[in-house]
C-alpha cells in the first residue's frame, strides 16, 4: 500500500521493541465480542491508474456548466476563477496545515486570515469579521443565536424573502433554542415596510433581512434601519451574492448590527454546494459574543510583527458547556482561496466585474422581457439575477431546455411563493456571453409557446 | 523574516486581474440608470496589487507554514495522516466541481451515486444502518446529533424529562458546547487514572433526567474504553442514548465498529480519519450515522436510490431539518470516497494496526522520561507527560517549542484536561520508522536540554519568522482587521 510506509519487517521489530508478542495482542485491549472476525466489505483497492479512469466515469455522468449552458444561481454562484487562487492555494504548506495553533510555525495561515477579516470587514463597511463560518446559512442561524443571546430575548423577524433554504436552516436552529421566528411579508419583491413596522415590538431582538433577496431584488436598508434603530432592534443583513459588494453601498453603511452569508462567489466552484465560506462580520460591541475564531495582529519577544488567535476564552475548547458557539472547524483553506481572489481582483477590479454582472443581467431582462409566456413580476432594481413567471410549471420548462443543453434552476420556489405563477430564478454572471442568453430567449420562446 | 500585509504593496493602477474590453470601458451612465446611484458605494476597500505581487506574497506566507508534506506533524486527537495527491487531482475535475446544486438531479447521476456508494461504504466502516453526509465539520455533527436526540426524545413525549447529557471531563470540548446548544444540561463524568470513564462515579449520575452520554472511543487520553458494554447497556437500560464522537475512529478502522458497541449516533471527521486536508482550519466533512429508529430524524435532504436512479428523498415529518445552505462539503467527500476505494478493506485494516503500532512505538520509547499517567496500552494516540520537568522551571509548552527548532511540529498540549502538562502525540500510520525512530531521539534530547540548559527550551523557538508571539498584547490592543483609507 503506497501511503503506508511501516514494512512487514519494521512491524516485527517494532512489535519486539516493545515488548508486545502480536498486533492481535495489540488490539487485545477491545473486548473479544467486538472485533471484527473478516475483513470489511469494501471493494477490492483500486490502483492510481484504475481509480482515475472510475472517476473519470463518474464525472462524466455528470452535466454543468462545463459542458451546458447554466442559468443557476440563487445560493451558489457560476463565476470565473482566476489562475493564481487555484494555483495558491494548492501549496502543501497551506492545504496540510492544521489550525494554527502553534502561532511560530503557522504565520502563513494567520496572516491569511487577518487579510481575510480585513478585506471582508471593508467591504461589508463593519467593524471586524471572524476567520470564517461553514456556510451562508450557519452564519445567518449563529448571528440569530448572538443577538438573542446580548439582547436577551427570543423574538426574531425574518424577511420572507430570505432564500427558503436559509430560512429553514434559521427554522432548524430556532427550534432548539425557543427561539420565536415571525415572517415578514413582502410588497411588490421585497420587505414591506408597513409589515415591519406593525411587527416590531419591545420583544424582539433581531430583524433578517437578505439582500439581493430571493427574487434578486436589492432591498433599501436606508428605509428600514431607521425603523429598526428607533425601536432598538438589531438589524441583520444576509448576503448569499457577495459579488454584489463590489457595486452596492455595503449594508454595513447603514449601521446593520451583522452581516453574514455567503462568499462562494470569490474564488470557489460551486462544488454541488460545498465547500463554500459562511462570512461572519459585526460591531464591536459584539467582539466577545462572535462565535468561532478570529486572529489579532501582535509583536512577538523580538518586537516582530507576528499574528495570533485571540480572544480564545469565548470559544469552545477553553470556555466548554459556556462557549459562544460549538464551532471549531471552519472553512479557513476557503478563506485563503478568497484574499487571493480579492488581493487579485483588488479595488477596481471587483468594482469592473460586479458592473459586468449588472450589465450581462440588465441585457438578459431586456432580452427576455417580450418572451410570450413568461413574465417578469417586479420591475424594481436587481444585481445579477431576477424572479420570472412561467406559462408552464418551472420544472416542465427546465426539463425542455436540459434536452436542448441549457440548465435551469430545480429550486421549487412555487411552493415558498404560492403567489407567483410557476416562478423561477434566472441567473446571470460573466460566464454568460450575449449569444447564450440569446439561446436562452429562443429556447425559452419554444418550451413557452 | 515576516511578510508585509497585502493593503502595503497597494498602489493605485496596479492590478492582477483582465476582463474583456467592452466591459472594461462600460459606460457609467448605463449602470446608474439599473441601479440608483446613491445605492452604489465609493470605495471598496480592497488593495491594489499586480499579479506577480500575490502570487510573491502568497508563496512567501505559504514559506512561513509547516503542513503535513514537510514533515512529522503529531498533534494529537488531529490525525494529521498524508493527504494523497489524486484526490486533490479528482476532487477538481470539471464534471464534479462545476455541479451546481440546484441542478435537476438527472443531470448529475454520477456525483449522486457516488456519495450513495460512500454512504454506504461509511456504514459498513461504522456499522451504523444510515449515514447522512452533510454536516460540516466535526462540531456540526455532534451539533445535528445532539438536535435528532433532543427531537427523538420529544417525539416519545420525554422532551422535557430528558434534559441531562453526561460528558467525561475527558471529552473535546466541542461536545458540551454542542450539547448545550440545544439546550442540554451538562453534567460531567469522571476518568479513573487511566483515563477512561469511571463506571462507579456513571452509576450514581444515571437517571430518568439523563438523555444520553457522549464518548470518544479511544478516548481523548488515546485509551479504549473497555467497559463500553456496560456503559451501553446501564444507559440503554435507563432509555438514554449513546453518541459516539469519531475523532478517534482512526484506531478502530476495519477492527471494530461503534455500530456493533451500542452507539446510538455517531460522527465521523472525514478530515482526520479518512485522509483528506485540514486546510489550515478546514473546510472539514463530518458525517453522521444512526441506527434505525433514529432515521426519521435525520437532517433533510437526503440521497435515495429508487428505480429510475438516484434523487432526493422527500423530507420526513419528524426530521430535524435543514442544516447546510446548498449541499455537503461535497469535494470533501470525493477525496474520501477516493481514499476509501485506494485503501479496500485490507488497507484500511492495515492503517488502523500502523498507526496504533506507531503510537505505542512511540509511548514505549518515552514513558520512561515523559512520565506516562496513563498506565493502559494505548492506541492511536498516546499521552505524554511532561510534568517531571516543572522542577527545571519547564513546562509542555516549552517542550513543544523547542520541537520546532528540530524541524517537527509539536503534539498537542494541555489537552486532555485531567492529565497536567500533557503532550498527547499521534502520530499516525503515515510515518515511517525512520521518522518516529528521528522523533524518539529529539525528544530524548530535549529532555537532555530540559535538564543541562533550560534556556534553550524557554526561548524556543529559534529559527521560525517569529516567536513566541505576544497573546497578552493581541487581546488587550485589539487589532483584528486593517481597515482601508
Amino acid at each position: 500500500m503506497r501511503y503506508l510506509p511501516i514494512t512487514e519487517n519494521d512491524k516485527k521489530e517494532m512489535l519486539k521493541s516493545i515488548n508486545m508478542a502480536s498486533m492481535e495482542a495489540m488490539f487485545s485491549v477491545i473486548p473479544e465480542e467486538y472485533r471484527l472476525k473478516s475483513l470489511l466489505d469494501i471493494p477490492l483497492p483500486l490502483s492510481e491508474m484504475e481509480l482515475m479512469q472510475h472517476m473519470e466515469a463518474i464525472a462524466s455522468q455528470n452535466s454543468s456548466d462545463h459542458n451546458k449552458k447554466s442559468f443557476i444561481g440563487e445560493i451558489t454562484f457560476r463565476h470565473f476563477i482566476p489562475s493564481i487562487v487555484g494555483s495558491l492555494s494548492s501549496l502543501p504548506q497551506f492545504y496540510t496545515a492544521y489550525t494554527p495553533y502553534q502561532p511560530e510555525v503557522s504565520q502563513g495561515t494567520l496572516q491569511t486570515i487577518y487579510e481575510f477579516q480585513s478585506m471582508m470587514t471593508n467591504l461589508t463597511d463593519m467593524d471586524l469579521t471572524n476567520a470564517s463560518m461553514y456556510d451562508g446559512a450557519t452564519s445567518a442561524a449563529e448571528a440569530m443565536l448572538m443577538i438573542c443571546t446580548y439582547k436577551r430575548k427570543n423574538k426574531v423577524l425574518i424577511s420572507d424573502l430570505i432564500h427558503p433554504h436559509v430560512k429553514e436552516v434559521l427554522q432548524t436552529y430556532a427550534n432548539m433554542n425557543n427561539i420565536q421566528l415571525q415572517t415578514i411579508s413582502s410588497d411588490e419583491g421585497s420587505v414591506s415596510i408597513a409589515a415591519l413596522e406593525n411587527s416590531v415590538d419591545k420583544d424582539t431582538a433581531l430583524f433578517l433581512v437578505q439582500s439581493p433577496n430571493v427574487f434578486g431584488v436589492i432591498e433599501d436598508f436606508s428605509i428600514m434601519a431607521p425603523i429598526l434603530r428607533e425601536k432598538q432592534i438589531a438589524c441583520g443583513a444576509i448576503i448569499l451574492e457577495s459579488l454584489s459588494l463590489g457595486i452596492l453601498r455595503p449594508p454595513g453603511h447603514y449601521g446593520v448590527d451583522v452581516t453574514v452569508g455567503e462568499a462562494q462567489s470569490f474564488g470557489m466552484s460551486p462544488n454541488l454546494g460545498g465547500p463554500g465560506l459562511g462570512f461572519f462580520s459585526t460591531r464591536k460591541e459584539y467582539i466577545r459574543k462572535i462565535p468561532g475564531r478570529i486572529v489579532g495582529k501582535t509583536t512577538d519577544d523580538k518586537n516582530r510583527t507576528a499574528y495570533v488567535m485571540t480572544l480564545r476564552a469565548r470559544e469552545q475548547d477553553i470556555r466548554r458547556e459556556k462557549a459562544t458557539s460549538n464551532i471549531c472547524t471552519n472553512h479557513a483553506l476557503c478563506a485563503l482561496m478568497a484574499t487571493i481572489y480579492l488581493a487579485g481582483m483588488g479595488e477596481v477590479g471587483l468594482r469592473k466585474l460586479a458592473q459586468w454582472n449588472v450589465a450581462v443581467s440588465h441585457y438578459a431582462y431586456d432580452t427576455l422581457n417580450d418572451v410570450p409566456g413568461l413574465k417578469i413580476p417586479f420591475r424594481k432594481p436587481f444585481f445579477n439575477e431576477f424572479v420570472v413567471e412561467l406559462g408552464q410549471p418551472a420544472e416542465n420548462v427546465a426539463k425542455k431546455l436540459e434536452s436542448k443543453g441549457i440548465l435551469l434552476s430545480g429550486s421549487n420556489l412555487s411552493k415558498s411563493y404560492p403567489y407567483l405563477k410557476n416562478p423561477m430564478v434566472l441567473s446571470f454572471t460573466e460566464l454568460n456571453h450575449k449569444e447564450e442568453i440569446d439561446e436562452l430567449r429562443d429556447a425559452l420562446k419554444e418550451a413557452l409557446q | 523574516m515576516t511578510e508585509a500585509m497585502i493593503y502595503e504593496y497597494s498602489k493605485k493602477g496596479k492590478r492582477a486581474w483582465s476582463m474583456p474590453q467592452k466591459y472594461e470601458n462600460i459606460n457609467e451612465n448605463d449602470i446608474n440608470q439599473w441601479i440608483p446611484k446613491e445605492w452604489q458605494r465609493d470605495k471598496i476597500g480592497l488593495p491594489e496589487v499586480s499579479e506577480p505581487e500575490v502570487v510573491r506574497h502568497f508563496t512567501k506566507l505559504a514559506s512561513m507554514n509547516y503542513g503535513i508534506d514537510i514533515g512529522f506533524y503529531p498533534l494529537g486527537s488531529c490525525t494529521m495522516k498524508y493527504n494523497p495527491k489524486i484526490n486533490e487531482v479528482v476532487a477538481s475535475m470539471d464534471g464534479l466541481k462545476r455541479l451546481h446544486p440546484l441542478q435537476d438531479v438527472e443531470t448529475f447521476q454520477g456525483a449522486l451515486q457516488m456519495m450513495y456508494e460512500l454512504k454506504q461504504f461509511l456504514s459498513e466502516i461504522t456499522g451504523m444502518d444510515t449515514i447522512h453526509l452533510y454536516p460540516a465539520a466535526g462540531a456540526h455533527g455532534e451539533l445535528a446529533g445532539m438536535m435528532i436526540a433532543k427531537k427523538y426524545f420529544e417525539d416519545i413525549g420525554q422532551g422535557k424529562q430528558r434534559k441531562v447529557m453526561l460528558i467525561p471531563d475527558s471529552a473535546h470540548g466541542t461536545n458540551p458546547a454542542s450539547a448545550a446548544m440545544v439546550g442540554f444540561e451538562i453534567v460531567e463524568v469522571k476518568s479513573t487514572p487511566c483515563g477512561q470513564v469511571d463506571v462507579d462515579h456513571l452509576k450514581t449520575l444515571i437517571n430518568e433526567e439523563v438523555a444520553g452520554i457522549m464518548l470518544t472511543n479511544p478516548n481523548t487520553a488515546g485509551v479504549f474504553e473497555t467497559d463500553i458494554k456496560e456503559m451501553a447497556d446501564l444507559l440503554h437500560q435507563n432509555g438514554s442514548i449513546l453518541y459516539y464522537d469519531g475523532a478517534n475512529m482512526n484506531a478502530l478502522l476495519g477492527q471494530a465498529r461503534p455500530g456493533d458497541m451500542g452507539f446510538d449516533i455517531i460522527h465521523l471527521n472525514l478530515h482526520k480519519t479518512f485522509s483528506t486536508p485540514h486546510g489550515g482550519g478546514g473546510p472539514g466533512s463530518a458525517p453522521i450515522g444512526v441506527k434505525k429508529y433514529l432515521e426519521p430524524f435525520l437532517p433533510y435532504p437526503d440521497i435515495e436510490k429508487t428505480d429510475n436512479g438516484y434523487s432526493w428523498k422527500e423530507k420526513h415529518e419528524k426530521s430535524i431539518g435543514r442544516i447546510r445552505l446548498a449541499g455537503p462539503n461535497f469535494a470533501v467527500l470525493v477525496k474520501t470516497y477516493a481514499w476509501i476505494l485506494t485503501m479496500g478493506a485490507e488497507g484500511l485494516k492495515k492503517a488502523s494496526e500502523d498507526a496504533v503500532l506507531n503510537a505505542n512505538y512511540i509511548r514505549e520509547h518515552l514513558k520512561e522520561i515523559y512520565k506516562d499517567s496513563v498506565a493502559c496500552i494505548c492506541m492511536h494516540e498516546c499521552v505524554l507527560s511532561a510534568s517531571s520537568f516543572e522542577k527545571y522551571g519547564v513546562k509542555a509548552k516549552d517542550i513543544s517549542k523547542r520541537i520546532i527548532d528540530y524541524g517537527m511540529h509539536p503534539p498537542t498540549n494541555y489537552f486532555p484536561l485531567i492529565i497536567p502538562e500533557s503532550l498527547m502525540i499521534e502520530p499516525t500510520e503515515s510515518e515511517s520508522r525512520q521518522t518516529l525512530d528521528s522523533f524518539i531521539e529529539v525528544m530524548k534530547k530535549i529532555a537532555e536540554e530540559a535538564k543541562t540548559n533550560p534556556e534553550l527550551l524557554l526561548n524556543a523557538p529559534h529559527h521560525t519568522p517569529v516567536g513566541r508571539p505576544d497573546e497578552v498584547k493581541a487581546a488587550k490592543d485589539l487589532d483584528v482587521a486593517y481597515i482601508a483609507e
